[in-house]
C-alpha cells in the first residue's frame, strides 16, 4: 500500500475498518421505516382550483349528483421514518375522473369530463397523521396506468410529491413513470392495495396507503410505539 | 498530542462521515431515470431488516408493514422467513426490462 500523503497506513487501515463497521450498524438503519419514493408531479395539476377543495371528490358542493366512478375510500397515515404520526399536514389528491379527464385546461378528453366530478381534494392530517379522501378508483389513459397524484404539504413546504398505484395492476410494468420510481422496494412503497367492502351493492372499494417523509416532528412529540 | 497527529485524525473523521453519514441523511429520493432493477439494492433494502443477522429475515422483523406484501410473495415455501436465495427468485419474477409506454404531454 502506498503511503498517503496525510495518514500513516496503520491509520489509514482503522478508519477503513471504522468506516465500514458504522456503515453496516444495523440498528441505525433497520428500527427506521423507508421513505415513500417521490415521483414527477406530471403537467396536469390543476391550473384552476375548484370551489371545493374538501376530501370528497365524488359530489361536488350541494350537488346530489355524485361523480362517475367506482367509490373509493382512501385512507392512510403521513409518518416520520420513526414512525411519529404527523399532525397539521395538508394532503392533497388529483386524478382522473372516470373518461381519464384531469380538472386541466390542457388535459386531454376535457370535452368529455365530469362534471360532477371534483378532481382535486385536500385534507388536513390529525395527531395521529391520519388522512382520509372518498374519491373513484382512478382508470387508466393513454400513457398511463391507473394512479393518484398527490401532495404533502406543511406550512408552505411542500414534503413529497408522488403518485399513488393500484398493486397489482399489469399495466404497471408498462407505465415509464412507475419503472422510474426505481427497484422492486421502491415500486413497492408506492402502490396500495385496492380491496373490495363485502356487501355493497356497488363497486366499493377500501385503499389504504402510508406515507413516510423524512422531516423532523414538532418540538417535545415522542415517537409513537409502531 | 501533536498538532501533525491531530491534523491527520480529524482528517481521517471527515473520510469516515463522508462514508457513512452523507448517504443516510439522503433528501426523499426524486424520480430515477432508466435505472435498472438490481438484485443487491432489493436484498441490501430488506435484509436491514434482520435484526437477528441471521439470513432469515422474519415478518416480525420487518416493521415497516407496507413491505410485507412483497415478503409474503417472496416466502413462496412458507417458511415465515425470506433468505437471500427467496429474494434473487423474487426479483428474477419481477423485475421489469425493456420500455414502458411514455406519459401524455400537455395539449
Amino acid at each position: 500500500m502506498k503511503e498517503h500523503p496525510f495518514l500513516t497506513r496503520r491509520q489509514l487501515l482503522l478508519a477503513g475498518s471504522l468506516g465500514a463497521a458504522a456503515w453496516f450498524v444495523p440498528g441505525v438503519f433497520a428500527q427506521e421505516l423507508a421513505r415513500t419514493p417521490a415521483s414527477t408531479e406530471g403537467p396536469f395539476y390543476p391550473d384552476r382550483l375548484p370551489l371545493d377543495t374538501d376530501n370528497d371528490l365524488i359530489v361536488l358542493g350541494n350537488s346530489t349528483t355524485p361523480a362517475v366512478g367506482e367509490i373509493t375510500h382512501l385512507t392512510g397515515r403521513v409518518l416520520t421514518p420513526n414512525g411519529s404520526g404527523i399532525n397539521n399536514a395538508v394532503v392533497e389528491i388529483w386524478q382522473v375522473d372516470g373518461n381519464g379527464a384531469y380538472l386541466h385546461s390542457g388535459s386531454d378528453n376535457g370535452e368529455r369530463r365530469d362534471r360532477n366530478f371534483q378532481g382535486f381534494g385536500r385534507f388536513t392530517t390529525n395527531q395521529q397523521g391520519e388522512y382520509r379522501f372518498r374519491t373513484v378508483k382512478p382508470v387508466a389513459y393513454p400513457g398511463r396506468c391507473p394512479h393518484i397524484h398527490f401532495k404533502v404539504k406543511q406550512g408552505d413546504r411542500t414534503l413529497l410529491t408522488s403518485q399513488i398505484f393500484i398493486t397489482g395492476e399489469p399495466s404497471n410494468a408498462r407505465d415509464g413513470i412507475f419503472r422510474g420510481v426505481g427497484g422492486i422496494v421502491e415500486r413497492e412503497l408506492v402502490c396500495a392495495q385496492w380491496r373490495r367492502v363485502p356487501d355493497a351493492r356497488v363497486p366499493e372499494w377500501r385503499a389504504n396507503f402510508d406515507i413516510v417523509v423524512g422531516v423532523t416532528p414538532p418540538e417535545g412529540r415522542e415517537p409513537r410505539a409502531k | 498530542m501533536s498538532t501533525n497527529f491531530l491534523v491527520r485524525w480529524i482528517s481521517a473523521a471527515f473520510v469516515i462521515a463522508a462514508l457513512t453519514i452523507i448517504p443516510s441523511a439522503e433528501a426523499q429520493p426524486g424520480p430515477k431515470k432508466g435505472k435498472g432493477d438490481s438484485l443487491d439494492d432489493l436484498v441490501s433494502k430488506m435484509m436491514v431488516f434482520n435484526k437477528a443477522k441471521d439470513g432469515k429475515l422474519t415478518k416480525a422483523e420487518l416493521i415497516d408493514t407496507r413491505l410485507h406484501g412483497l415478503f409474503e410473495r417472496a416466502d413462496t415455501k412458507k417458511n415465515g422467513y425470506i433468505t437471500r436465495d427467496d429474494l434473487e427468485a423474487l426479483f428474477n419474477r419481477e423485475r421489469l426490462d425493456g420500455s414502458g409506454f411514455a406519459p401524455p404531454k400537455k395539449k
